[in-house]
């Protein structure tokens, strides 16, 4: 692959930035899930969103992709405002939502076949991506079995090849690696790896620690909705295990009571 | 970009047909597509004064059912899920264009299609044909553009559940109007007046829902110039309401993926009543459904909507109390069979809790058979008030002891039928966040629910046909009236011991299947 990644030729001039969120805010009901988060992407980096359940991982990333309206703040996503112009920036983007909505009753190779066409691919063009991403994805053999038949590791296969099927320049992936076994991981990563080192932004959240921390080069902890730190890699664990960066910045649970009764 | 929302709906149903859903969609589209053509070859025979009166009439039916019957009886056609449509470029405009283009193809759009097409049939020249099949396409295409536009500007609301209750209120009040509407026409005039339906279609015809239709019945006769000005017309209005559908949707694909408090679809139906090794699961039951009428707006509302379809909707007899007949009453515990239809998917409301029913208690026949004597209580209260009503009203006292027992017996049997039907068919409320509070991620569901159902109804007809024949003998014969009073609520007993027993074994032994089916997210 030596094109370079799907950008919006009306955009304006790229600045460092991937991702540039401001003062992002979203309540639900009495509950504030994203507090007026600010955060910058490095362009070309495999960037981390850490935090713990309920942080407002999910819900900034669907924020950040069109896919959720903010109460407040700017998204600018390769330059283009996502609220200003949702499409423009899909255009650009990959998702793989925490919910994987596919079309269940395609099968693989339709499922890849149909994302392409939605997408504006011709369909020599569309049948060439999927086969090629079907066989790198290790799904040739599942290609003509329904979505619906196929594994959690499988579906989620299924969902990053939609989602990279037209080169996207900024990728988002909500838990990429939840319920995946460690050799359909080992594909996922490989295929994240090609899609950076040609140039894109790959930005994902996870609560799994190791994996962002040998994955990512720059990472974000969020807690209560807001950024409470974050850095490149090196700079941010400064020798320490991210495990315990973590930790530290989202606060330290209060040692509890022993539970006699578990031991006893 | 509309001829890949079309091929992407034709390849999505055609690979339904190869899932165990696929029987389901077939035998809908069979029975479907019987109905359009039966109403086809109607139209077909009238003649060109009947069809110009026909056309709107049915054309208008046409629409109102689509855009109010998803809304009271809770389906529609979702094959592709708009929320699966987010993450692409998109916009509202394109989207609503495409889906409503492929949202003609299908077993409803296809037999309303085939009916109309009777008085297509009758244009006598080529242009009129053409216009006639225009005016098809547009009348189908208004009705389901319609429809979607008013579930996706309705879904937020719709996805909560006092809303869904409102909505299951007035579709009882629906059915219940048509029903006591027909049977007292039906008992008060020898046939529907030729005359009033005229008059009818002379005021739909002027309204956006019948210009399509009245140009297609026009066009049917060869009339040219009028019709071709009413299809500009809905031509028209259809691209407005296109283009509205697309600003909906584009507003609602960004504002429904939370799910909202409010909504208590998947709570546990037994939360507060649930202990470990509680040992008479079936009273936990029963107190947990009398608690929820007690407290439970939900389960207030549902209740007052049953009744309401029972007591008035479920009437068949209404025309001979009108009439003064007395044996009527006995007619009137007919309406104790339709427990069968409103509880035949029990486990479906609240599905999504399925796993904890089954982690607290033992068996699941308990639970459904909690439930389904609940709801053939509902039957036999809706059963009791009719009879009661059609006693006082006729005089015939003779008959109400007996009416009662057969009002058992029924309730019994269909809340029995529908118990083995929630079992072998169960629909999960649909609540994925969806612009459309009723889509689901299997297409065909609703065709496979559909069949079950009718299916279960008709198995409770024939199940209590001894108890009909008592009935037919009580009429004249006292001693008749007497056996039933044992006869007809042991018969029925015995008949919900049955079905719920293999319906409990069932539910039990496809337990993994049934909270796959029921807890899956859409």
């Amino acid at each position: 692959m030596t094109e370079r990644p799907n950008e919006d030729a009306s955009s304006p001039p790229a600045s460092d930035s991937a991702v540039s969120l401001q003062g992002l805010t979203k309540r639900f009901g009495k509950k504030l899930a994203v507090d007026g988060l600010d955060l910058e992407v490095p362009r070309g980096t495999f960037f981390g969103l850490v935090g713990p359940n309920g942080a407002g991982k999910s819900t900034t990333l669907k924020l950040t992709t069109g896919l959720l309206r903010p109460d407040s703040g700017r998204a600018i996503v390769n330059g283009i405002d996502v609220w200003q112009n949702p499409n423009a920036v899909k255009q650009v983007i990959g998702v793989v939502p925490e919910d994987l909505r596919l079309f269940e009753r395609l099968t693989g190779r339709e499922l890849l076949h149909y994302v392409a066409l939605l997408r504006g691919m011709d369909r020599k063009e569309a049948a060439r991506r999927a086969d090629e991403l079907l066989r790198f994805l290790d799904l040739e053999e599942a290609a003509n079995r329904l979505v619906i038949d196929y594994s959690a590791g499988m579906r989620k296969k299924a969902a990053l090849g939609a989602a990279v099927l037209h080169r996207p320049a900024v990728l988002f992936l909500d838990e990429p690696f939840e319920s995946v076994d460690p050799l359909s991981v080992r594909v996922l990563r490989e295929l994240l790896e090609q899609l950076v080192a040609g140039g894109a932004t790959v930005v994902f959240s996870s609560h799994v620690m190791e994996v962002v921390e040998r994955l990512c080069d720059v990472i974000a902890v969020v807690h209560q909705g807001r950024v409470v730190a974050s850095g490149r890699r090196e700079e941010l664990c400064n020798g320490r295990r991210l495990e315990d960066v973590f930790i530290e910045a989202v606060g330290a649970r209060p040692q509890q009571a022993d539970l006699d009764w578990l031991t006893s | 970009m509309i001829s890949i929302f079309v091929r992407l709906k034709l390849r999505l149903l055609r690979n339904v047909l190869r899932t165990s859903h696929g029987l389901g969609v077939v035998a809908f589209t069979v029975l479907a597509l019987g109905a359009g053509a039966t109403i086809g070859l109607f139209a077909n025979s009238t003649s060109d004064t009947d069809r110009v009166i026909f056309s709107p009439v049915f054309g208008g039916i046409l629409v109102i059912t689509w855009l109010v019957g998803p809304i009271l009886f809770g389906a529609s056609d979702e094959t592709i899920d708009t929320t699966r449509l987010a993450l692409y470029p998109l916009d509202g405009d394109r989207l609503a264009t495409g889906l409503a283009v492929s949202g003609l193809i299908g077993p409803g759009p296809i037999a309303a299609a085939v009916a109309l097409a009777g008085v297509a049939s009758r244009a006598p020249s080529i242009p009129s044909a053409l216009l006639a099949a225009v005016a098809i396409a547009a009348t189908l295409t208004l009705a389901t553009v319609n429809s979607r536009l008013l579930l996706t500007a309705l879904g937020s609301s719709l996805r909560k559940r006092r809303t869904r209750d409102l909505a299951t209120v007035a579709a009882g009040l629906v059915v219940g109007a048509l029903g006591a509407a027909s049977q007292i026409l039906s008992a008060t005039s020898d046939s529907i007046n030729r005359a009033t339906v005229a008059t009818i279609a002379d005021v739909v015809r002027l309204t956006p829902i019948g210009w399509s239709s009245d140009a297609l019945g026009r066009a049917s006769t060869g009339e040219l110039l009028v019709p071709i000005l009413e299809l500009i017309a809905t031509m028209a209005l259809i691209s407005l309401l296109v283009r509205l559908w697309g600003r909906v949707l584009s507003r609602a694909l960004t504002e429904v993926t939370e799910a909202d408090e409010s909504n208590e679809v998947g709570t546990s139906m037994i939360r507060a009543d649930a202990q470990p090794g509680f040992d008479n699961p079936l009273r936990v039951i029963l107190r947990k459904e009398r608690r929820y009428f007690s407290r439970h707006p939900r389960y207030r509302l549902q209740v007052v909507s049953q009744l309401t379809v029972l007591i008035v909707g479920g009437a068949p007899f209404l025309g001979a109390v009108v009439q003064g007949d007395k044996a009527a009453v006995l007619l009137g515990s007919i309406p104790g069979l339709t427990a069968g239809v409103t509880g035949s998917n029990l486990l479906g409301p609240d599905g999504r809790s399925l796993w904890a029913e089954v982690v607290a208690m033992p068996s699941l026949t308990p639970l459904l058979r909690g439930r389904s004597l609940a709801f053939a209580f509902l039957g036999f209260v809706g059963a009791f008030i009719i009879t009661l009503g059609s006693a006082i009203w006729t005089g015939g006292w003779q008959y109400f002891l007996p009416a009662l027992a057969c009002a058992i017996g029924m309730a019994l049997t269909g809340s029995g039928v529908g118990s083995f039907t929630s079992v072998v068919a169960p629909a999960l409320y649909p609540d994925d966040g969806s612009p459309n509070p009723f889509a689901t991620s299997t297409p065909g569901s609703g065709c496979f629910t559909a069949v079950f159902t009718f299916t279960g109804v008709g198995i409770g007809l024939v199940l209590i046909v001894p108890i009909l024949i008592g009935m037919a003998g009580a009429r004249d014969e006292a001693w008749v009236r007497l056996a039933l009073l044992p006869f007809a609520p042991t018969y029925g007993f015995v008949i919900w011991w049955l079905t719920t027993r293999a319906a409990g074994k069932r539910a039990n032994r496809k337990q993994p299947e049934l909270i796959t089916q029921l807890a899956k997210a859409a």
